[in-house]
């Protein structure tokens, strides 16, 4: 009897214990839910706002947004900057104060070194043009590294007899480094089409080297020369406190860049963990290469301490798709005025499940609110039933493209090669009824491109407003009165978020007022991004947000050879506004002829049919204090605290 | 009137597909649900022109506003009036769910059929024929005929809308055969050692006359049963395939749309449930009398019964 009493208490103390949950975690000072998950916390590579957001609070780059304007305020370095007469050379001097996560003093070089992480091959992103664009001789760096890259890759394809991507090979050789590579195994450059280049590489093919000491030659050339080239890039270390930047051309907003997360520090602790290749500080392929887990707060490989930031807070821990938390930063310069001591983010895959989280007290602010009742949610605010949902006018815009081409993808003749017909159905929209009804958010009805009123000093052009009597006669003019003759117009859309209402209203508009055919093609998220890549549409929804506070953010996207030129808008007038723009020394001319270039881009070619400025609705407690909203919905986290009752 | 039924049954009529009849009519479920779906789609052809005109004619500021004398089933998001949307969209989910099941019935009754009637080598390599199409996704063949047909189709047609439709039935249709094919196959087969075929081989009738006069009806039941189950499946498979964005293109309204677009508008803060209900109502009453039918057409269809 009492042998099994004992046996029992045992089995039973035995699954206590198994069984004990780990302790728990006292809730953060402020925790709130995100749109979507954490992608990466690279200040390097990081695209979405979610993760722009932690690295504000993680790291600090010269300077740090003032909360509401943004505009550059105190950060590592002290204002006042020292800016030359030209207004191309800035020297920031960093405080004695300012301080990593360890303790360590933040030097000029831990600045250099994470801006040319941020644009070596290997680790920069998209945001990288960010500094290419504007750091002397950054650029002619980057396309240097770029080439070298590509032939070295080349090479060690070679090496290695794997499979040839023949176009890329074929562009790599007809660099200069592939010059350079032809030259010295004795055969002759590469000049004319593809074919010639396939020849010249069915000679690299079957010619007697040996690839891997020939690779490893150019890597230890390209590798010596590396830092000669890069002292040519517009940063200096002056001295470990005072930081020497050159820009490619004035830029008014430069200081307002200095804040994003492409521009930070680095800690010199990533060095550890940074790849060898035989000894030497670069990958076989000549990239710069890290482990890519250096931003995770416990990873300890080669004695490496964890993530070291330098901004309020300092990360304390990271579950990929579950949640993230950190700290106040001890060694922060300002550590006394963050008000939250700790701030947890935790992820909800779905909309729903997280506003009820948010209901029920769980969070205290959710971002970025998406439902289909999102409209229900800002009425009842409007009606004064609640008081904890916000919709804030965003540094975004809704737009049609429309395609350029005059032949479709599919050889189809495109009916909207004609710009007074893409004019025409500019005209034709009525961009209130869209907004009052079923976007229900009292977006700012807009016919620019560039959100209006939202930048100092850009004046935005009136774009094509609704007209439908100068829309008929337009359409007539082109050839096609009352809508007669002309192929059925498609717009490409993807299905959900209401895009589908838009269209169906957007269809019936064009097809009363000008009697043209409209057929809509509703595709899944993915299949309607990889067709708008590529050009597959005559008319394609759209929305872009701004990165920074200047109207290229916008424009660029049109420039002929822009990534994200999809109409394939190929206008000299419009480059060469922009490159006249881009030259403009003084700040309010270069404004102008932004604005004219936006103009034309509207009335002219007319690839781009705006429609609303986009409202960011979110959700915080009314005891939220220190949240200062504005359109590009950018807080910084340390003020931000929850008031107790 | 007891007495004339009871002098009906006492006489039964001469050929099997008239007494079959007679036991349908007789069935009360079967014909309550034939008479819905023949009212029903009279309703939907007889109110054709004026919902042809209305599925699409949007008054914005009408949005999602509920049922009225005006508008019996309400407004949905667009303003568009919602009978006229059920009312049009319901032709389209009849012409899709009926017209890709008559075609997986017809394609698969025959497959099955004629392999069993074949039998050996010829039976062997149609059903191994079946048995690929099988281990291939059926969302797979749907996008590849829509991606080979859609072009030509609506060259031929002129409409996109409608060529839309006619190649999702065919799509839909020409993917649901194959179980059909197979249940007739396992049927036929062990029909044709059945005594009384044997007995009718024995009389000299052909293999056409045997399928058509001994076979076929004693195939109804599972042919009657499956035909009810593929409409409401091409139905459904039809609406989710507009949600992949390779169905019917809006703003073309079917039962399936409209009921996705109705569960949207549905949540924890304000729900416009007319949205949901109405194309619900429709959809699910369908249904339930469809199956009604079936059932009643398999009881009446039954060799076995008396």
């Amino acid at each position: 009897m009492r042998k099994t009493l004992m046996a029992t208490l045992l089995l039973a103390g035995g699954v206590a214990v198994a069984l004990r949950a780990p302790a728990p975690v006292p809730r953060a000072d402020f925790t709130y839910i995100n749109r979507g998950s954490f992608n990466t916390l690279d200040p390097g590579q990081m695209n979405y706002h979610q993760d722009i957001m932690v690295a504000m609070a993680l790291w600090e780059g010269l300077t740090s947004p003032v909360p509401g304007t943004l505009e550059a305020g105190p950060g590592t370095a002290a204002p006042p900057f020292e800016v030359d007469a030209d207004r191309r050379r800035y020297v920031f001097s960093l405080r004695p104060d300012a301080r990593w996560s360890n303790g360590d003093p933040v030097t000029a070089a831990d600045f250099v070194r994470g801006w040319r992480r941020a644009i070596e091959p290997g680790t920069a992103d998209v945001y990288s043009e960010l500094i290419a664009a504007h750091i002397e001789g950054a650029r002619a760096y980057v396309n240097w590294r770029g080439e070298a890259v590509s032939v070295l890759s080349l090479v060690r394809q070679l090496q290695k007899g794997s499979p040839l991507d023949r176009k890329s090979a074929a562009t790599a050789l007809r660099t200069a480094a592939g010059a350079a590579l032809l030259a010295r195994l004795g055969f002759e450059p590469v000049e004319g089409g593809p074919d010639a280049a396939g020849g010249a590489l069915d000679r690299l093919r079957s010619a007697p080297v040996d690839w891997e000491r020939l690779g490893d030659e150019l890597l230890d050339e390209h590798a010596a020369e590396m830092d000669r080239r890069f002292a040519q890039v517009g940063v200096r270390v002056l001295d470990p406190r005072t930081l020497e930047v050159r820009l490619a051309r004035p830029a008014a907003y430069f200081l307002d860049l200095t804040w994003f997360p492409i521009y930070y520090p680095v800690h010199e602790s990533i060095e550890l963990l940074r790849e060898r290749y035989k000894g030497r500080l670069l990958a076989d392929t000549g990239i710069v290469a890290y482990d890519p887990q250096w931003t995770k707060p416990d990873y300890r490989r080669r004695g490496y301490p964890g993530l070291i930031t330098n901004g309020p807070y300092r990360l304390t821990d990271w579950v990929f798709k579950q949640r993230l938390r950190m700290e106040r930063n001890p060694h922060y310069w300002n550590a006394a005025a963050v008000r939250s001591a700790t701030i947890e983010s935790i992820d909800v895959e779905y909309q729903n499940s997280a506003w009820m989280l948010f209901e029920q007290g769980y969070a205290d602010m959710m971002s970025d609110l998406a439902m289909d009742y999102t409209p229900e949610l800002v009425r009842a605010v409007r009606r004064g039933l609640r008081d904890d949902v916000h919709a804030i006018p965003a540094f975004g815009t809704y737009y049609y493209e429309l395609n350029a081409r005059p032949v479709l993808w599919d050889g189809r003749p495109n009916p909207v090669a004609d710009a007074r017909v893409r004019r025409a159905l500019a005209l034709a929209v009525d961009r209130q009824q869209l907004v009052d009804h079923i976007v229900r958010l009292d977006n700012p009805v807009s016919a620019t491109l560039v959100p209006p009123g939202q930048i100092p000093g850009y004046r935005s052009p009136p774009g094509l407003r609704r007209d439908p009597d100068r829309a008929r006669s337009l359409l007539a003019e082109a050839g096609y009165p009352g809508g007669a003759g002309l192929a059925p117009i498609e717009i490409l859309y993807n299905t959900g978020f209401r895009h589908e209402d838009a269209a169906q209203a957007i269809k019936r508009m064009w097809e009363t007022e000008l009697g043209v055919r409209v057929e809509l093609v509703g595709r899944e998220t993915k299949a309607f991004a990889e067709d708008k890549a590529r050009g597959r549409f005559i008319v394609a929804r759209s929305g872009w947000f701004g990165d920074y506070l200047d109207p290229t953010t916008f424009l660029d996207m049109l420039y002929s050879t822009n990534g994200h030129n999809f109409p394939g808008l190929r206008d000299a007038r419009y480059d060469g506004l922009l490159d006249a723009a881009a030259v403009e020394p003084d700040p309010t001319r270069r404004l102008a002829l932004l604005s004219e270039a936006e103009g034309y881009l509207l009335e002219g070619p007319a690839v781009i049919l705006p429609l609303y400025t986009y409202v960011s609705v979110y959700a915080w407690k009314p005891n939220v204090r220190g949240l200062t909203p504005n359109p590009r919905m950018t807080f910084p986290f340390q003020y931000i605290y929850v008031e107790k009752r | 009137m007891p007495e004339v039924v009871a002098e009906r049954s006492v006489l039964p009529p001469a050929s099997p597909w008239r007494r079959s009849l007679l036991r349908f009519r007789r069935n009360r479920t079967a014909m309550a649900g034939l008479a819905f779906l023949a009212v029903l789609s009279a309703l939907m052809l007889a109110t054709l022109p004026w919902t042809l005109a209305g599925y699409d004619a949007q008054v914005l500021s009408l949005g999602r506003t509920p049922p009225s004398w005006s508008h019996w089933c309400g407004c949905d998001t667009l303003g568009r009036d919602l009978l006229q949307r059920c009312l049009f969209g319901g032709l389209i989910s009849f012409a899709v769910g009926l017209g890709a099941a008559l075609l997986s019935v017809t394609v698969g009754v025959l497959y099955g059929a004629v392999a069993a009637l074949a039998g050996g080598r010829v039976d062997n390599a149609m059903m191994r024929f079946v048995d690929i199409l099988y281990g291939l996704p059926y969302i797979l063949l749907v996008i590849l005929m829509k991606v080979a047909f859609e072009r030509p189709m609506t060259g031929l047609i002129g409409h996109k809308p409608a060529a839309n439709v006619v190649i999702l039935v065919a799509a839909i249709g020409s993917v649901s055969w194959l179980t059909m094919a197979r249940v007739i196959r396992g049927q036929v087969l062990s029909l044709r050692e059945m005594p009384f075929v044997e007995a009718a081989r024995a009389a000299g009738a052909g293999p056409l006359g045997i399928l058509g006069r001994h076979l076929l009806p004693n195939l109804v039941g599972p042919i009657v049963v499956y035909a009810t189950l593929a409409v409401p499946q091409a139905i459904l498979q039809e609406s989710f395939l507009s949600f992949l964005g390779i169905g019917v293109a809006r703003p073309v309204p079917t039962w399936g749309v409209l009921a996705a677009e109705g569960v949207a508008a549905i949540n924890t803060v304000v729900s416009f449930w007319w949205m949901l209900l109405f194309p619900c109502l429709f959809l699910g009453t369908a249904l339930l009398a469809l199956n009604f039918v079936g059932d009643g057409l398999r009881d009446a269809f039954d060799p076995k019964s008396s």
